[in-house]
């Protein structure tokens, strides 16, 4: 094998281990598992074709993650509206289906994460999901670290906002004056 | 008392691990596979 084999066989290697967290990332952004394993199809196409300008010994996963996110974001805007889950579909095929999307009792977790705005649900899963660090995670969403610092706090001063309502009582007194607040979003 | 943050932190995880622990569908193998091979045959085989 010369050196050319050694380092598509690297890459295609990289690539198939990437593929796990890759879909999770996908699912999390648009909600429907046939969609987003269609999303990151075209990644992967996508990837190989740039074989060429990925070194190598960098972090693979952060490109992939980017390439798979820019994508998806392009397409929103070809669409002009939010991809996630628009007719409900996905969450009606979970009613008759749930074993299909995963076990119940994370499904009020799974649904409270669906309520955050795209940009804090996004932050969150990058940085307490798939493993990435605030500077990674910046450098995939092209932002500032500090913009996905604040992300990730709102998104979890929501997640326990919404999750609290659900659990009324489970929390201690506390609850009741936080239910209070229900439906307001931390933007 | 629970802690919140990490409550939620090990309920992030959960749900991304279900997917994660699924089986990499056929397609994406396929696909891979596909594309390598159409990579070599342009190439010129290689050693064979």
């Amino acid at each position: 094998m010369n050196h050319l084999d050694d380092d598509r066989s690297g890459f295609k290697r990289e690539l198939l281990a990437a593929l796990p967290g890759l879909r999770a990332f996908a699912l999390s952004l648009i909600g429907d598992p046939h969609n987003a394993d269609d999303l990151v199809q075209e990644t992967i196409m996508k990837a190989w074709a740039n074989q060429q300008s990925f070194d190598m010994g960098t972090n693979m996963k952060a490109w992939l993650f980017t390439i798979l996110r820019n994508d998806f974001y392009s397409r929103m805007r070809k669409r002009g509206r939010e991809v996630q889950d628009p007719d409900g579909t996905y969450t009606e095929r979970l009613a008759v289906h749930p074993e299909q999307y995963g076990s119940l009792d994370l499904q009020d977790f799974r649904n409270a994460l669906k309520q955050l705005p795209d940009d804090q649900r996004e932050a969150i899963i990058l940085v307490g999901a798939s493993g990435f660090s605030y500077e990674e995670a910046a450098e995939i969403c092209d932002c500032a670290i500090g913009t996905i610092k604040s992300r990730v706090s709102r998104a979890r001063t929501n997640l326990q906002a919404l999750l609290q309502i659900e659990h009324e009582g489970e929390y201690g007194p506390d609850a009741h004056s936080i239910a209070q607040v229900t439906g307001t979003i931390v933007k | 008392m629970m802690d919140p943050d990490g409550d939620i932190a090990r309920k992030l995880r959960a749900v991304y691990r279900e997917v994660e622990s699924q089986e990499i569908p056929q397609q994406f193998l396929d696909l891979l596979e596909k594309l390598d091979a159409a990579e070599k045959s342009q190439k010129g085989g290689g050693n064979g």
